[in-house]
């Protein structure tokens, strides 16, 4: 039964996926090409106006979508490839093993993830690549803590002791019973984490820590139409919607996961 | 040991430490299981009576090692089983199984009834193509009376009875000489019951199994088992043959417990006898005599020393001061 | 119908309970009809499925259902004040005042329907405040008489302990006690013993006996153990699939049961006077869900008498085959004296 939530959360990452896929074809000019018409306001030949060197907005907007996709799956990907066998195997394995991943864990989930962003990116320079990494790195911790939650209960479930009694090993259990049985709320979480990259890296952008000009860029555009505020609010307004529409979008889509 | 013994325990014993105190220190040991010795010859059924805290689960476990024992032997056809580096207990997995009380929690509900059954297959590296294994799958399953249309369902599709019969199939797949069976029948409904009880004892014949039968329920066990052990806070009160123990009982526990099983017979007006009290923890049991504190023949010897247990009739024995009782 | 007693304190017609679920309409009680007189227990006997819990909660006015789903029929109690009210039609409100006063009720686990947070003394008190009137010392005095009635050992400690510092048999003579503290007139048991050890469980039939007596309370005793049944009840009802398929005095119904159903149950179970190692006479087949009933009589896929045409037609009434029992079988008569 598809909730009303979970269909417009759908709704909005169709739109935003199409917006990254089919960019070429729905943006109506170039999103790098400069002209003089630099901060010209909303017209027919440009629906949100251009920016201070004369780029359409609504172009950059649409083709921004493909860097915050690309951000905001690669970085959870990175969370998952982490934190996933963190959780499972300190979990599983109690013990001295949990006792040190749960300190670990604890220890990154206190520190605001904005601001160890922020101090890793600066250290590393920001980057496409470097922004995956940092963000991946800065969430895995949420991740191994609910999945670890996970794998408490499941591993005294007697379906795990029948397991044993038959000779699997701690890798099989974890392989063939412990995954598949916290999948699902890896799913829902992943979702969230998705919307969570793509927020924070908006927001390192936004402080100057994010891809480098001149690829369009959601937060880097807020930032950049700040100055410009007064001349044409749709500068940071638009993209700032956007981000916006795709955080709630897979924010929606993640809390319905049944 | 007796030269026909498939399953010989010696001074079994698990212990579980408290620990109190923000640095935790061991205040005592909940003692589950202290002490306890029998043998399993070959094709036999042994019932393991008792209520709960007797530590009839933890024996259960205890001997498959899937609980590791505290102290004390576990002889497995002349191999001391304790002392199984991991691959050893891994191949006397395949000698030695279990089926579990709950068919809800024991099967796993996201894998298929074949994926299922055909697990021990897979982690023993018995019948090693898909093929192989799929056809020994329907095999154990049709001895269970489970049709092949259920191989692709999962366990939320099947009722409870269904499902423990799977769990039958499942612990035949490797084809062990000796099963564990905790409380088979307890979380089935009374009409099942009989169809599983039934099933058990045809499987026992045909595949001449040794069978170790933990119940609760001691009409159950008497339908069932050749001997039986009465066990009461992690101790066995008395054990012999079945006959002999239900209907001619030696010690005041076994009595008691005997007396307290309602019989469906409203024109049977015995006379019960209820025993005063609750069962006490594990953590804390009796001195002396672990049964004195609710027993009506209790003498001030029983709270000296705990009784050995002696000889009460052929192959029967009891763990009792008093040779006059019940 | 079943021979009514002199002076009835529960009369039933027709109790029926429909939940609606994902697959569409589930009856899970039909057309349930019964009497309870004052002082005496009746016990509801069944499987899974077969709605005995249902029914208990139904008189509580505790069913819970949304329509589509709907309670249907009568109940109608004598209350304590010498009127008769049918229950069924009373608002939420107004059956908080017959909950625990005139009829209380005890579950099988007395873990989920204690409060953790409170102490037992507590607990018994609020049920004596809430109908009573009475509070502080006077409701905190009559609790511990009532404890010590029931035989508690050490009454004090335990009024202040909580409940997860009692054993189940003690958690099980507290919720005993809160069910008595307004002496209802009728208490329902819904497997109250199921969860506790067979010795446990002779103790707290030996108290309900004990208290009956006292109190001359009536019983209605659901449970799925004949064992306990030929114990503790005068009358019993069986049901099968949401509908009492055999009623009527214990001994008749243990000795010589009209219902295929009953008969072969009584059958299989396994007991203490039979031989080691006999086989067991089995039902075969499994009890039908309540949203896939078989037509006409439910048993009859798995009866061993059953005959096509008549007994997959409609489902069959309720016949009378001697004084106070009732059955549901238009074969009853012609299997009686069959040998069994």
């Amino acid at each position: 039964m598809s909730s009303p939530r979970r269909i417009v959360g759908l709704a909005l990452i169709a739109l935003i996926l199409a917006c990254a896929v089919l960019a070429p074809w729905l943006a109506p000019y170039d999103p790098l090409r400069s002209s003089v018409a630099f901060l010209s306001p909303p017209s027919s030949a440009n629906w949100l106006g251009t920016d201070e060197l004369g780029r359409d907005v609504l172009s950059r907007v649409i083709y921004g979508a493909r860097t915050s996709l690309v951000i905001g799956f690669g970085a959870a990907l990175v969370a998952l490839l982490i934190g996933a066998p963190v959780g499972l195997i300190a979990g599983y394995t109690g013990g001295r093993v949990d006792m040190v991943s749960v300190v670990l864990i604890d220890l990154f989930v206190s520190l605001p993830g904005l601001v160890l962003a922020l101090v890793i990116t600066v250290m590393v320079g920001p980057s496409l690549q470097n922004l995956v990494l940092v963000l991946g790195f800065v969430m895995w911790p949420s991740v191994a803590r609910l999945i670890r939650g996970q794998v408490l209960p499941i591993r005294e479930a007697t379906f795990v002791e029948a397991a044993r009694a038959v000779g699997g090993s701690p890798a099989w259990i974890i392989g063939q019973h412990i995954w598949p049985n916290t999948m699902r709320v890896v799913a829902a979480q992943f979702a969230v984490t998705v919307s969570f990259a793509i927020f924070t890296s908006s927001s390192l952008s936004f402080l100057g820590l994010g891809i480098p000009p001149p690829t369009p860029d959601w937060g880097g555009m807020v930032r950049a139409g700040y100055d410009f505020l007064a001349i044409n609010p749709l500068l940071s307004l638009g993209p700032g919607a956007a981000v916006g529409v795709t955080v709630l979008g897979f924010y929606l889509v993640g809390s319905t996961v049944e | 040991m007796t030269a026909s013994a498939v399953l010989e325990v010696r001074n079994l014993r698990k212990w579980y430490e408290i620990r109190r105190g923000v640095i935790p220190r061991v205040t005592g040991h909940v003692k589950a299981v202290d002490d306890v010795s029998f043998e399993i010859r070959k094709n036999e059924v042994l019932g393991l009576a008792g209520e709960s805290g007797s530590g009839k689960t933890t024996i259960g476990r205890s001997v498959l090692r899937l609980i590791e024992p505290t102290s004390g032997s576990v002889n497995f056809n002349g191999a001391e089983i304790t002392r199984f580096d991991p691959a050893a207990l891994r191949r006397f997995r395949r000698s030695a199984q279990i089926i579990f009380q709950d068919p809800y929690s024991s099967l796993d509900p996201r894998m298929t009834i074949e994926d299922i059954v055909a697990e021990p297959l897979r982690v023993q590296r018995i019948a090693t193509s898909r093929e192989t294994r799929r056809r020994r799958v329907e095999d154990l399953l049709g001895r269970v009376s489970i049709t092949k249309d259920f191989l692709s369902r999962r366990p939320g599709e099947l009722s409870g009875g269904q499902r423990q019969r799977v769990g039958i199939a499942r612990a035949l797949a490797v084809d062990p000489e000796f099963v564990v069976a905790d409380e088979p029948v307890a979380s089935l409904d009374v009409s099942i019951q009989a169809q599983v009880i039934n099933l058990l004892q045809d499987l026992k014949e045909q595949l001449n199994l040794s069978l170790l039968f933990i119940s609760h329920d001691i009409a159950v066990m008497r339908h069932v088992a050749d001997r039986i052990a009465v066990v009461y806070l992690g101790k066995i009160m008395e054990i012999g043959p079945a006959r002999a123990i239900c209907e001619a009982p030696r010690h005041p526990y076994t009595e008691a417990l005997l007396s307290a099983v309602p019989n469906p017979d409203p024109r049977e007006r015995r006379q019960r006898i209820v025993l005063q009290g609750d069962i006490p923890s594990p953590a804390n049991p009796p001195t002396g005599c672990v049964f004195r504190t609710r027993c009506r023949y209790a003498i001030a010897a029983c709270a000296q020393s705990q009784p050995q247990l002696q000889a009460a009739g052929p192959g029967h024995y009891k763990a009792c001061l008093r040779d006059d009782v019940p | 119908m079943m021979e009514k007693p002199k002076s009835t304190l529960l009369e039933v017609r027709d109790l029926a309970v429909r939940f609606a679920g994902r697959a569409g309409i589930v009856n899970a009680v039909s057309g349930v009809s019964f009497d309870l007189a004052p002082g005496e227990t009746v016990a509801l006997v069944g499987e899974s499925g077969s709605g005995k819990s249902t029914v208990g909660l139904a008189l509580m006015g505790l069913a819970r259902v949304i329509p589509p789903g709907s309670v249907a029929g009568t109940v109608t109690l004598s209350l304590k004040n010498g009127g008769r009210q049918d229950v069924t039609k009373l608002s939420d409100r107004e059956m908080q005042k017959i909950r625990g006063n005139e009829i209380a009720m005890i579950f099988q686990e007395p873990m989920s329907s204690l409060n953790p947070v409170h102490t037992v003394g507590w607990q018994i008190c609020e049920a004596i405040t809430c109908h009573q009137g009475v509070s502080g010392a006077a409701a905190a005095a009559t609790a511990l008489k009532l404890v010590e009635q029931l035989g508690i050992p050490d009454p004090d400690r335990c009024l202040h302990a909580y409940p997860h510092q009692l054993s189940g048999g003690m958690r099980q003579r507290v919720m005993i006690a809160i069910a008595l503290s307004c002496r209802p007139s009728l208490l329902i048991a819904d497997e109250p013993t199921t969860a506790l050890d067979v010795t446990v469980q002779a103790q707290i039939l030996e108290l309900l006996k004990q208290v009956q007596a006292e109190t001359g309370m009536a019983i209605l005793f659901i449970t799925h153990n004949f064992g306990v049944v030929a114990e503790i009840a005068q009358r019993t009802m069986v049901m099968y699939a949401g509908r009492i398929v055999e009623a009527g005095p214990v001994d008749e119904v243990f000795h010589a049961p009209r219902m295929p159903y009953t008969r072969a149950l009584l059958d299989s179970l396994p007991r203490l006077d039979r031989g080691v190692g006999t086989r067991l006479p089995a039902i075969p087949g499994q009890v039908p869900g309540p949203s896939a009933l078989p037509p006409g009589c439910a048993f009859h896929p798995r009866c061993g008498h059953a005959v096509t045409g008549r007994c997959d037609d409609a489902v069959p009434m309720l016949e009378t085959c001697s004084a106070g029992h009732v059955v549901r079988c238009v074969r009853w008569a012609e299997l009686t004296g069959e040998a069994p």
